[in-house]
């Protein structure tokens, strides 16, 4: 039974915590940004595809980034602070907690996106326009909750290592190269490709550059609808693992008592 | 100094497996290249931009170890609860901090050669004609000049709550502004005039006309003022260092993050 009541305070709690520290944000908004700019200084002619075309994907990384350290750092946190010990303990499951917080750390990550949105304008001058924006922002919102999906996984993945924070730095840039956010998926050696077939935002992003109307190869030549439907396929696969990684935690730390050790 | 590194290898390795270590400096510095020559080749530029860039990137890589990785040593010993026992002791802050630095240089020297190596196995860069004794003395002087220039921010972390968004601000500006995916000459002038004060943009320089067969004399002056800038930023750190541990001491912000 999902505790709507313990979600909610888990996402004004992590809410709170963004406010009281926002300097954390930075280092997830730089790299998306520098990245679309350097994109940008990359192409011969920055009209307004090429530019919407960067955003859009300096946007998704952006979601990624803070997906990712937020998301990946909010159990970790509970362990270096002592509180995570009393989190286990509580009636309700720890991940309904840590899905609070993960949907917080996503939403967050717009901001990321909409900071690249609006330097890349002023800076280059081009008037962004959608086609279908209200499929554009159904897009938006799948990709969303894929990668709140993810920070759940990454959560639980995280608590059981040690080496959390090495890890969270190995998986930032992978993701910028086969997520085909900046670089489409049929432009990366044919070994990679499977990798970005198994993310959903891959999909996501495709389904947005669709309904974006950025002209180019789609992933596969799929639709928007048939990439939305991938979304949501894949991003309950990565529920699923997310609910038994959380339940093998648990387990595991009850059993060795190993939860308070980083 | 040396008992810090001691101390700085064995803490580095106590958490983190070496062979988790060396994944992550590689995947960092691996992935950000193949992202941008991708990128390159994608945009329709052509081989020797993609030489450009994939070159660039090579040398850049040494930021995340020499400037990220040293500037995040006082949030280390503060999350660790170290710090306050270390500023304690009768040894210079700094002279501790420059030890547990110098694991870095070894790390970061290790890093850029592995680059080249994927730049020229993967992407076809060729060192046919390479002066390798430039490229060696390019890697070393640009290595101890980003040390030096991570030693300068990581100062900051003593007395401020984090220097770890500031070293992540300059790890991914310098994509930017240091001649690494695209020439300084693209940038407005202002920028400009940041970029030619950080030591990365004659490295980067320096490390294309060595691969294309430079001597040491042709990249002497470019060198030269490399490693200024770097004696400047570790003279600078001394100095910083004092100012801030006095300032965390009476402010009592040393267990502040």
């Amino acid at each position: 039974m999902i505790n709507i009541r313990a979600t909610s305070a888990a996402f004004k709690q992590q809410a709170r915590h963004f406010f009281a520290d926002p300097q954390w944000v930075i280092p997830s908004l730089v790299a998306p940004f520098t990245f679309t700019i350097v994109v940008l200084m990359l192409f011969p002619a920055v009209d307004e595809p090429v530019v919407l075309y960067a955003v859009l994907g300096g946007g998704i990384l952006g979601m990624w980034g803070n997906t990712l350290y937020a998301s990946g750092w909010s159990v970790s946190f509970d362990r270096m602070n002592g509180t995570l010990e009393s989190l286990l303990i509580t009636p309700t499951p720890m991940v309904q907690v840590v899905a609070g917080r993960a949907v917080w750390n996503t939403l967050i990550g717009l901001t990321n996106a909409a900071a690249v949105f609006v330097v890349a304008e002023l800076a280059f001058g081009t008037e962004l326009r959608l086609e279908d924006p209200a499929l554009f922002f159904l897009a938006l919102a799948a990709t969303l909750l894929s990668l709140a999906t993810v920070g759940l996984m990454l959560s639980a993945m995280f608590v059981m290592t040690r080496s959390s924070t090495v890890l969270m730095q190995i998986l930032e840039l992978p993701i910028y190269f086969i997520s085909g956010a900046m670089i489409p998926v049929d432009h990366l050696p044919e070994a990679i490709r499977p990798f970005s077939y198994a993310l959903a935002p891959t999909w996501g992003v495709d389904a947005m550059r669709q309904a974006a109307g950025i002209q180019g190869t789609t992933v596969m030549g799929l639709g928007t609808g048939a990439d939305l439907l991938i979304v949501a396929a894949i991003t309950s696969v990565y529920l699923a693992i997310a609910l038994y990684l959380f339940r093998r935690m648990e387990a595991r730390a009850r059993a060795d008592g190993s939860l308070g050790r980083w | 100094m040396i008992s810090s590194m001691k101390v700085a290898v064995r803490s580095q390795f106590a958490a983190v497996p070496l062979w988790l270590w060396l994944i992550q400096i590689l995947t960092v510095s691996v992935f950000q290249m193949s992202f941008f020559v991708l990128m390159v080749d994608y945009a329709g530029r052509g081989s020797v931009a993609l030489e450009y860039v994939a070159l660039g990137n090579a040398l850049q890589s040494v930021t995340f170890v020499t400037v990220y990785a040293v500037c995040s040593i006082p949030g280390t010993e503060k999350h660790a609860g170290t710090l306050s026992p270390v500023m304690s002791t009768p040894s210079r802050l700094f002279t501790v901090f420059v030890g547990k630095a110098m694991f870095q240089i070894f790390a970061g020297i290790i890093t850029v050669v592995i680059s080249l190596l994927f730049a020229n196995q993967v992407f076809g860069v060729s060192f046919g004609n390479a002066d390798l004794v430039s490229v060696a003395a390019v890697i070393l002087v640009t290595t101890f000049a980003m040390t030096g220039f991570g030693l300068m921010l990581g100062s900051i972390g003593l007395y401020a709550r984090s220097s770890s968004v500031l070293a992540s601000l300059v790890l991914y500006l310098g994509l930017v502004l240091c001649g690494v995916n695209f020439p300084v000459s693209s940038l407005p002038s202002p920028l400009q005039v940041v970029s030619y004060s950080l030591p990365m943009t004659y490295g980067v320089d320096a490390l294309r006309e060595a691969v294309a067969g430079a001597g040491l004399l042709s990249i002497g002056g470019e060198l030269a003022i490399a490693a200024f800038i770097g004696s400047v930023m570790i003279a600078l750190s001394y100095w910083m260092f004092r100012w801030f541990e006095k300032l965390a001491r009476e402010r009592g912000t040393t267990d502040m993050f």
